[in-house]
């Protein structure tokens, strides 16, 4: 589930989301991509999509960057930090 | 194996998400560019040291001010305002080019009546902003110069 507003426009607080851990088993994780990654600061899980990839780092970044603590912060994570691809969202806290 | 987890908390936050929005500021600002075309106009020949050097600092402070209403407004605007605003007040996104562009005029002149029509338009979207939030307002004069209406809210 969502907590806070960085992905707005296109997650919102409350949405509940399906989450591969698997997909990265088959295919690298690309530019674009949501992804569920480690905080490398605290571990926490956090929601962001993949800016930029420079080798094996990868810059994620808020959809809603006024709001959002993402690489610009806390720096580039590493392939072992990303968690997994959002695929669906299951529920809509909007409307 | 187990192939799902149950559902977990994902953060999409910032670190300070403050949640103050307030466009008092804005106001503010807006006043000081009409006080500061006050004090330019007040200044008539600025052929001596001491008036070049005032009329100096009153337009530092106007352009100053004038940036400081477009800024204001352009954080109000991008992580305030959401659709469901603006499909209530379709009106808001002319109201914030106005703002814009009188802020604008005003750094390049000193036309009192440009200032005085920037601040209209600064109180017409803080009574939309105070709207949104459920909070009534009221109009009164400031009291300090330059002595211009703006919207308080009622709280």
């Amino acid at each position: 589930m969502v907590s806070g507003k960085s992905m707005e426009p296109k997650f919102y607080d409350g949405d509940k989301l399906f989450v591969s851990a698997k997909i990265y088993k088959f295919r690298e994780p690309r530019v674009g991509d949501t992804v569920v990654v480690r905080d490398p600061r605290d571990s926490r899980m956090v929601l962001k999509r993949i800016e930029s990839i420079k080798g094996s780092e990868y810059f994620v970044r808020g959809d809603n960057p006024q709001w959002s603590t993402d690489s610009r912060e806390f720096g580039a994570v590493k392939y072992n930090a990303i968690v997994g691809k959002v695929i669906f969202r299951y529920f809509w806290s909007r409307n | 194996m187990r192939s799902f987890k149950s559902p977990q908390i994902v953060y999409a936050h910032c670190d300070i998400p403050c949640g103050i929005y307030d466009p008092h500021n804005v106001q503010v600002a807006a006043l000081t560019v009409i006080r500061m075309m006050d004090l330019i106009n007040e200044s008539g020949d600025a052929s001596g040291t001491v008036p070049t050097h005032n009329i100096s600092r009153y337009t530092t402070v106007k352009e100053e001010h004038a940036e400081l209403c477009k800024k204001e407004v352009r954080v109000i605007w991008g992580d305030y305002f959401k659709e469901e605003h603006l499909s209530k007040h379709p009106d808001l996104a002319n109201i914030v080019h106005e703002i814009m562009s009188l802020s604008s005029k005003a750094k390049q002149g000193i036309d009192r009546n440009t200032g005085v029509e920037l601040l209209g338009v600064v109180n017409k979207f803080a009574e939309i902003f105070w709207e949104t939030e459920g909070i009534e307002t009221k109009r009164v004069t400031s009291p300090y110069k330059p002595e211009e209406e703006i919207v308080y809210p009622v709280l």
